[in-house]
């Protein structure tokens, strides 16, 4: 993948990387912000809370600017910035679920009312029963159309952990699904 | 089977990402969140990329001042307003982005002499003690691991500047990704904020050949900059907490407290939920005396280099008494470092790119006890950008 050259301020930049880490983000926000709260909805289930952990991947990415070398890396930079964000929500809402804190409802849920289609709401639904990895495996693979090596590396695990996850993924959701059916 | 499963898997996931939308995203770029008045309900939402990134900026590039004085910088007390010259020490030394040099000047901008880092890192902070001629310094390894450990290094300067002595403390490598670093007067004690490779933040503080750590979850707080007293028996620093209830917090930490959870065993000197008070906590200091902690807020705001009205807020360490309002300005985001009884506010500007000179920043220098501030200009740098800069 290639990120595109970036342009801060109003004049033509020369230089791809960009003048200053916050003008470079802020480039990469509007380029990638949108996607990346699609991916990590799949994660979390509302836009709301998919918004967040996009804020903080980028705000992360700020932080790390002057250890990034590579303009290539900075897409998968987020994305595992997303991924670990949204394994904190998940932890977070452990925590708040004692405290009896309301999130918004999935998008798949009837409740949200926001996704057509009876199918899509099953299949989203059982893939919010499996496990985390399992699902941000599944997310990576089959929302990003990333390769298993693309997915390990994002993940920071092995192409056999990937394969194996989401084998078993497929295998749960299959049996799930065929019942509910 | 499963090429039917891992079709309906797409298309649902398609259709769940179709209910995004670029403009039902609640910032998409820095302009439409600047036209809006709608407040976010989270506070990570809250802060718009830019502004985040500017309030990191400001944290980032903290200044260190050497504690020239030794008073109580009380807002109670009624000192007199001492000469601005009498503050400032006769070397600056900074840290050049991306870490390849360190310079040692006057601070009326004449390099006496650069220093290039140990081989295979890079220089990542500086750090003054009340020595004007001793400094701490830090590197990191020089490669491109998103994560990387400190060391650090005692660094001495001759009369005229130039660098006489670079010594690694006996601690060796801290297993810590360094965020800030400040040393009390004689820099026996470095106290230090930052994320260890598991993504917990610390506090801790390198005494002698020991390290003192304080942890807390990345998922629950967030740490902003730390200072440390005279006596380096106190480490004040900010913390951001997430999730439900979120709110800013200065915080201070006793030096001789036992290792372990930092929000446990530090206790707050100030604080405030975000939706009551729409601000960020973005800088802190604390008096060489260690009774007072000074906070700086600014509006949150989504644009960078908007003209923001900043504050600055007196909090007793003792928790005495309502918080004190001691400055407030326009514009900038300072970096507060004590300098004795005084406070300095560096707003630091970035330059227009990585290769054009620094431009001269505006400081101010603040008496607490007056509620006066004095403009100061520094000056830029003619190539390279301030990373980390130390008086």
């Amino acid at each position: 993948m290639t990120v595109p050259t970036y342009r801060a301020g109003t004049g033509p930049q020369p230089d791809p990387w960009p003048a200053t880490a916050g003008a470079a983000v802020d480039d990469l926000f509007r380029l990638h912000a949108v996607d990346l709260v699609r991916f990590a909805l799949m994660l979390v289930g509302d836009q709301s809370t998919a918004e967040d952990v996009v804020q903080d991947a980028f705000l992360g990415l700020y932080r790390a600017w002057d250890r990034i070398r590579d303009p290539d890396a900075v897409l998968g930079y987020l994305r595992t910035a997303v991924v670990n964000g949204t394994r904190s929500v998940h932890r977070s809402r452990g925590r708040a679920r004692l405290l009896r804190v309301q999130h918004d409802p999935p998008v798949w849920s009837a409740e949200a009312a926001v996704m057509d289609g009876e199918d899509r709401r099953a299949v989203l639904a059982a893939i919010a029963t499996l496990p985390q990895r399992q699902r941000e495996v599944l997310a990576l693979k089959y929302y990003l159309d990333l390769s298993e090596r693309d997915v390990a590396a994002i993940m920071r695990v092995s192409r056999g952990t990937v394969a194996a996850a989401s084998s078993r993924a497929l295998a749960t959701l299959a049996r799930r699904l065929g019942e509910d059916q | 089977m499963n090429s039917d499963l891992e079709d309906r898997i797409r298309d649902a996931y398609q259709a769940a990402g179709r209910t995004v939308q670029p403009q039902t995203l609640r910032r998409t770029t820095p302009e439409v969140a600047a036209g809006s008045t709608r407040r976010p309900r989270r506070l990570n939402a809250l802060i718009p990329v830019a502004a985040a990134v500017a309030v990191l900026a400001v944290i980032g590039a903290s200044v260190a001042l050497p504690r020239l004085l030794t008073g109580s910088a009380s807002p109670a007390s009624a000192a007199g307003k001492p000469g601005i010259s009498a503050h400032y020490p006769p070397f600056q030394v900074i840290v050049t982005q991306p870490g390849t040099h360190l310079l040692v000047r006057t601070p009326a901008g004449h390099v006496d002499s650069t220093l290039a880092p140990p081989q295979r890192t890079t220089w990542s902070y500086v750090t003054a003690t009340a020595n004007p001629r001793k400094f701490i310094v830090a590197t990191s390894p020089n490669t491109g691991a998103l994560w990387k450990p400190f060391r650090l290094y005692t660094l001495t300067l001759s009369a005229r500047g130039a660098v006489t002595h670079l010594a690694p403390l006996a601690v060796g490598t801290v297993p810590v990704q360094l965020g800030w670093l400040a040393a009390d007067a004689d820099g026996g004690v470095i106290a230090f904020s930052g994320d260890r490779s598991s993504g917990a933040f610390v506090v801790g503080a390198v005494i002698g050949n020991q390290v003192k750590q304080w942890s807390v979850s990345d998922s629950e707080a967030f740490i902003g900059n730390v200072s440390v007293t005279s006596a380096g028996n106190k480490i004040a620093f900010i913390t951001q907490y997430n999730g439900p209830g979120s709110h800013f917090a200065a915080m201070v930490l006793a030096t001789g407290s036992a290792p372990g959870s930092l929000l446990t065993k530090a206790k707050t000197v100030g604080s405030y939920d975000y939706p009551r008070k729409f601000l960020y906590m973005f800088s802190m200091a604390i008096s060489p005396d260690g009774n007072w902690v000074y906070v700086v807020t600014r509006p949150i705001l989504p644009s960078l280099g908007a003209k923001l009205p900043t504050t600055l807020t007196a909090y007793s360490a003792s928790r005495q008494g309502a918080p004190v309002t001691i400055a407030t300005w326009t514009g900038g985001e300072p970096a507060l470092l004590p300098i004795g009884g005084m406070l300095f506010a560096w707003m630091y500007d970035m330059p227009s790119s990585a290769t054009a000179p620094t431009p001269a920043s505006t400081a101010y220098l603040i008496n607490p006890a007056t509620r006066t501030k004095t403009a100061v200009r520094l000056p830029g740098l003619s190539s390279g950008q301030y990373s980390w800069l130390a008086w």
